[in-house]
């Protein structure tokens, strides 16, 4: 038995393969040209914190079905904002060629043809995302202007990112929670965690699906943390949900008996408030447009020489 | 020449940091002024010398007894209890001030003197005759010193150590396995009717551990607990009885008590009520005549508090009255004044009362001789509290050379003494007006001195990766500030799981940015599988004290499916057999391969034998290790601990041989690798059962960061830093004394050796955070041997930048919050894990392991 068992596990690698670095290949999403897009991108955040703020109370005295209920306004707000203020996958120049959503979603196979970094010459070393946006502003900004399309042909890409931000992230995003220590005893907390993901992944998720739609290298720019902050605040408002729900678990360790500082009441509030906070800095303060998050990843090549020893070392072994 | 600067520079700012440690220490911690010497009766005293009620004590001492143990409605003290209802046992529930281990308790009750902290770091090292009572005024010393006396003690060896040639006859018990809950009390048992029939004692110490082990085990309901409490009740009929008819034992008094208490977890060692209250009850046929019977049982209190409160280092005063010799000289405890009432006349009474005043105050002058000294006791307003204490004395030293004669006068001069006594005490005990500043400040700014100087060596190596250094910033300053919240000191390990789960989830992201076609897609979401075993490791044991006790793997899963847990602890020993397995045969020795199985194999051979020891429970039901722990059990577990040192050892030393680690950083690294196995082998047989799987986690771990990426020194040096806290928490460890694991520390070794005890404790305590050390050196060295840029990497001195913040922190927080609460039951606990940390961890494992990666490249 031991043996068997025993292969699973992976072997030591003598030199250390080679790595390099991906491109982000998405483009800062756009704020649709009319003020009305602009006025209610603003509106759109203080009125989500107001309502959360509203809520605390009885999201402290009734956690679960509390967070169950406000899941509806949520994705309301969320799907107005989207179809107010973005513009929907293929129509607008993403960086991904993801082409339209339902497309998208239909045929995923045609959606990997676009394999990432396929055929993009690297030019130097060392690369790391140091805030430079490979997409063109001016191109973006061209696209939107009628980007919005009619008010029906905005209707279906809304509900179906809807469908998607309720479908897809949900489970993830709970494992990533729990990861990050998300209570797994007592087990009757769990539905909570399941909730408290929904709400992050409506907030965080909802409007990339409108925008980029199922596109696969937009995800993957999307787990890299790797799309460029916009105008319209998305990418802040994800990043700035997933930090805030992070720093929303400092209090509930401390020893102040108070009853909100029960599982997931700070988490959520930290997550909104993280979310308002990503929004403000993009969407109305505009700082940092286009930038992406540096990581300080470095990209690193072996010599041929190392390459050399490598094989002879392999086949020593 | 650089270098060598570079490395004086580092030694340098880590002797500065040790220096500091050690400064502060003597500031911080009170140091109390011990008198040497026996008490003697004052020459006044000795012209009027009373007769004392009794002559002999039976002093049965029942480790952890909470006081609602014996008072309570649910107790199993029926004796006891009818005893109380007749008069003829007097209770008290005994104030245990923290620490509420055994060592400082028993010093407590037997000097009268309060341990200070430092007692508690001197509980494991006892061995020595310095630090024992040998030299200590205590009532066995007064009673010993009696003409022809002799005592004898029966029960945990804590007292033979700290007692050394004190006893006639002796069987001390040593409570290696807390699973034990007959043996060890038996072993007291049997020599009671022995030694009720022998006339020639006139002092029997017993000291009963069966019920503190309960209690760890199974805690205060625990199903054994109704038995063994009435196992004790037995015991105490037994005597009492032979004290009725024996005319030996006539006038003998037995003193029922439990050192300290037991929270409802079942541990004890911090300050919570069921720690602190104990049940401390005097019994004697004749106490009937002369006190009423009190109702038992009584209604239960949340607090513990049962009857009158008396605080344990009164025991020592009231023995020395009922027994008839002097206080013991360093005795800040009070005579109970319901005892005063065996003596008939208001002069005696008065007398004695008087003579414990006295040996409290000679305390209080030797601690403050300044304010003894110049006193003048005009104006009381703008007196200090000393001061008015001093003067205070000075009039009750004043009447007593001419005492009045009419009752009255003599009583209300009594309850002058005894206001005298209680504050006395208080003022005694007290310590927060004692601390040293000046040292703190010295030792607060010399930690400064070499933050700032190991800064100046190595804050360069953080500016090489801008992320890297932004976090490591981020974990210095949050760190820091979270010494300051006594929550986060007791949760510590929230924090490294919020800080390195986050971490590890950065990493995963990174990865993602990495071309995935150089490694293997399936290889490259390695880091993906960190996250989530980190998700595992973080639940194996519940730790910290606010959700103490509350489910986590290892109760819920492991306990209730041993199979489960064999298996993955099977796993683990055999994935370290095949790495030792595999390096003979690549070094073209086939022959060989065969000893590193066998070591293996001895080792969990002693796994599998003390689990049956120390947590029978997990071999419930595991058919599969019956053969194993028959064959097992042939041997002492002290002889299969030696055998797998041995062959631990004869692998080093034989790896050493053949590796050849000083012939290139190649072989040199190779040669990590195998010690690196070596080493887990040894942590692994100092690692509680449940959490050997724990170290199969940590190698998946390193070997799917290992290949998914070539991390930067930078990430691979915080990484290390992360997991060496979190595994340390994740093996159950706190920052509260009580969670120190002892139950691997006396493997191997037979008698009481301080030096092994000592390693074996903190290799058992820091198995994760020596393990994690030891991984990077191998990764490190691994890097280091295939790209040079790697080599000149400043890892210790990075870490000596972390650990410098560390204690600034914990420094100041102990400096500002000197007057807090908690100071004494949260804060300086800290303080002794952050020197273990710092002078252990750090300077010792962390040092030697930057050592060798350097060495030669």
């Amino acid at each position: 038995m031991s043996s068997t068992l025993i292969n699973i596990l992976p072997e030591t690698r003598h030199v250390p393969a080679a790595q390099r670095l991906l491109q982000p290949k998405t483009n800062a999403i756009p704020l649709l040209q009319s003020d009305a897009a602009r006025y209610y991108s603003y509106a759109h955040t203080v009125q989500l914190l107001a309502y959360y703020y509203l809520r605390s109370g009885a999201l402290v005295s009734d956690p679960l079905p509390t967070l169950i209920q406000d899941l509806i306004p949520l994705a309301i707000t969320q799907c107005l904002f989207c179809a107010i203020c973005l513009p929907s996958v293929g129509n607008w120049s993403s960086g991904t060629n993801a082409g339209e959503l339902i497309k998208g979603s239909a045929s995923a196979g045609g959606v990997k043809s676009h394999k990432p970094g396929a055929g993009t010459p690297k030019k130097k070393l060392g690369v790391s995302g140091v805030g430079k946006s490979s997409g063109k502003p001016a191109s973006a900004a061209d696209a939107s202007k009628d980007a919005g399309g009619s008010w029906s042909s905005r209707l279906l890409p809304t509900i179906l990112a809807l469908m998607l931000s309720f479908l897809m992230p949900p489970v993830p995003l709970m494992a990533l929670a729990l990861i990050l220590g998300a209570p797994l005893y007592p087990t009757n907390l769990l539905p909570h965690t399941l909730a408290l993901a929904t709400h992050v992944s409506l907030l965080a998720t909802l409007p990339i699906f409108y925008t980029h739609g199922v596109s696969a290298a937009a995800w993957k720019d999307v787990s890299a943390a790797w799309l460029p902050f916009d105008e319209a605040g998305v990418w802040a408002g994800t990043v700035g949900a997933m930090v805030g729900g992070w720093f929303g678990a400092v209090p509930i360790a401390l020893d102040w008996d108070r009853e909100w500082q029960k599982w997931p009441c700070t988490v959520l509030w930290g997550a909104v408030l993280g979310w308002g906070i990503g929004r403000s800095l993009t969407n109305v303060l505009r700082l940092g447009i286009g930038r992406r998050i540096d990581l300080s990843v470095t990209e690193y090549i072996p010599s041929e020489v190392e390459k050399s020893d490598a094989e002879e070392q392999k086949k020593n072994d | 020449m650089q270098h060598i600067t570079r490395i004086v520079l580092l030694v340098l700012a880590n002797l500065l940091l040790g220096a500091a440690i050690l400064i502060f220490a003597i500031g911080f911690f009170p140091h109390k002024v011990s008198l040497p010497g026996l008490a003697e009766w004052s020459a006044h005293h000795a012209a009027d010398l009373t007769a004392a009620p009794f002559d002999k004590v039976i002093f049965m001492v029942v480790d952890a007894l909470r006081s609602d143990f014996v008072y309570g409605n649910a107790s199993n003290f029926h004796f006891t209890q009818s005893l109380i209802r007749s008069g003829a046992a007097i209770p008290f529930t005994g104030h245990a001030s923290p620490p509420t281990i055994t060592m400082p308790r028993v010093k407590a009750i037997t000097t009268g003197s309060v341990p200070s902290f430092l007692d508690l770091v001197l509980n494991f090292a006892e061995s020595d005759t310095t630090s024992t009572l040998s030299t200590q005024d205590s009532w066995l010393a007064q009673l010993k010193a009696k003409p022809g006396a002799k005592l004898v003690m029966y029960g945990d060896d804590t007292w033979l150590r700290l007692f050394p040639e004190f006893f006639e006859r002796a069987d001390g018990t040593t409570s290696f396995f807390v699973s034990d809950f007959t043996e060890v009390d038996n072993n007291v048992t049997r020599h009671i009717p022995e030694e009720l029939a022998n006339d020639d004692w006139s002092g029997m110490i017993m000291h009963f551990l069966g019920l503190d082990h309960i209690g760890h085990k199974t805690g205060p309901r625990g199903p054994n607990m109704p038995a063994k409490q009435h196992e004790m009740d037995r015991i105490v009929k037994q005597i009492y009885e032979a004290m009725e008819v024996e005319p030996h034992l006539k006038s003998s008094l037995l003193v029922l008590l439990g050192d300290h208490g037991m929270n409802e977890a079942g541990n004890h060692g911090a300050n919570s009520a069921g720690e602190v209250s104990t049940a401390l009850t005097f019994i004697s046929p004749r106490f009937k005549s002369t006190f009423e019977g009190l109702q038992s049982p009584s209604k239960d209190f949340e607090d513990f508090k049962y009857y009158d409160q008396v605080d344990q280092s009164d025991v020592a005063p009231t023995l020395a009255a009922l027994l008839g010799f002097p206080v013991p000289k360093n005795s800040l405890g009070t005579l109970i004044p319901k005892f005063l009432a065996l003596w008939s006349s208001e002069k005696e009474r008065y007398d004695l009362l008087y003579q414990n005043a006295r040996q409290i105050q000679q305390v209080a002058y030797a601690t403050y001789p300044e304010a003894f000294d110049a006193v003048s006791c005009e104006g009381h307003n703008t007196l200090s509290d000393l001061q008015k204490l001093a003067c205070y004395w000075a009039e009750i030293e004043d009447i007593y050379k001419s005492p009045p004669n009419s009752r009255d006068a003599l009583n209300e001069e009594m309850l002058k003494i005894q206001v005298f006594l209680k504050e006395a005490q208080s003022q005694l005990s007290g310590t927060a007006s004692k601390y040293d500043l000046d040292k703190m400040y010295i030792g607060l700014i010399t930690s400064l001195v070499a933050l700032l100087l190991s800064i100046s060596i190595s804050g360069a190596a953080l500016l090489s990766n801008a992320f890297c250094g932004l976090v490591f910033a981020f974990i210095g300053f949050s760190y820091a500030f979270t010494m300051f919240a006594s929550s986060y000191v007791e949760e510590e390990h929230q924090f490294w799981y919020w800080v390195s789960s986050a971490w590890l989830i950065s990493l995963a992201i990174k990865q993602q940015r990495i071309d995935a076609k150089d490694v293997g897609a399936l290889t490259a979401s390695g880091s993906v599988v960190v996250c989530a075993l980190f998700g595992v490791m973080r639940r194996w044991n519940q730790t910290g004290q606010k959700y103490a006790g509350e489910a986590d793997l290892v109760t819920d899963v492991f306990q209730k499916r041993p199979l489960v847990l064999w298996t993955l602890i099977f796993l683990t020993y055999s994935t370290i057999s095949r790495r030792l397995r595999k390096r003979p045969a690549e070094l073209g020795m086939k022959q060989m391969t065969v000893i590193p199985v066998l070591v293996a194999a001895s080792a969990f051979l002693f796994k599998v034998a003390f689990t049956a020891a120390d947590a029978p429970e997990l071999l419930k039901g595991v058919v599969i290790l019956k053969p194993v722990l028959d064959f097992a059990n042939r041997y002492s577990l002290i002889s299969l601990a030696r055998i797998v040192f041995m062959g631990l050892g004869n692998l080093a030393v034989t790896a050493l041989y053949y590796e050849r680690p000083w012939v290139s950083q190649r072989e040199k690294a190779s040669c990590l690798e195998t010690m690196h196995a070596i080493m887990s082998l040894f942590l692994i047989t100092q690692t509680r059962t449940v959490n050997i799987p724990l170290f199969l986690i940590f190698h998946l771990q390193v070997k799917l960061l290992q290949n998914s990426r070539s991390l930067q020194p930078l990430e691979l040096l915080i990484t290390m830093l992360l997991l060496q806290y979190s595994s340390f928490f994740a093996f159950g460890g706190t920052n509260a004394i009580s969670s120190v694991d002892l139950s691997n520390a006396y493997n191997g070794v037979g008698g009481y050796n301080i030096h092994a005890v000592g390693i074996l404790t903190f290799v058992s305590n820091w198995a994760g955070p020596i393990w994690w050390a030891s991984a990077t050196a191998c990764v490190l060295s691994r890097n280091t041997a295939s790209s040079p840029g790697h080599s000149h990497f400043d890892y210790f001195g990075v870490l000596t930048i972390f650990a410098s913040v560390g204690i600034l922190a914990v420094m100041a927080a102990c400096t500002i919050l000197r007057e807090h609460l908690f100071i004494w039951t949260v804060f300086s606990p800290k303080y002794l894990y952050m020197m273990a940390w710092t002078f252990v961890q750090h300077m010792v494992v962390n040092g030697s392991f930057s050592g060798l990666i350097t060495a030669g490249g």
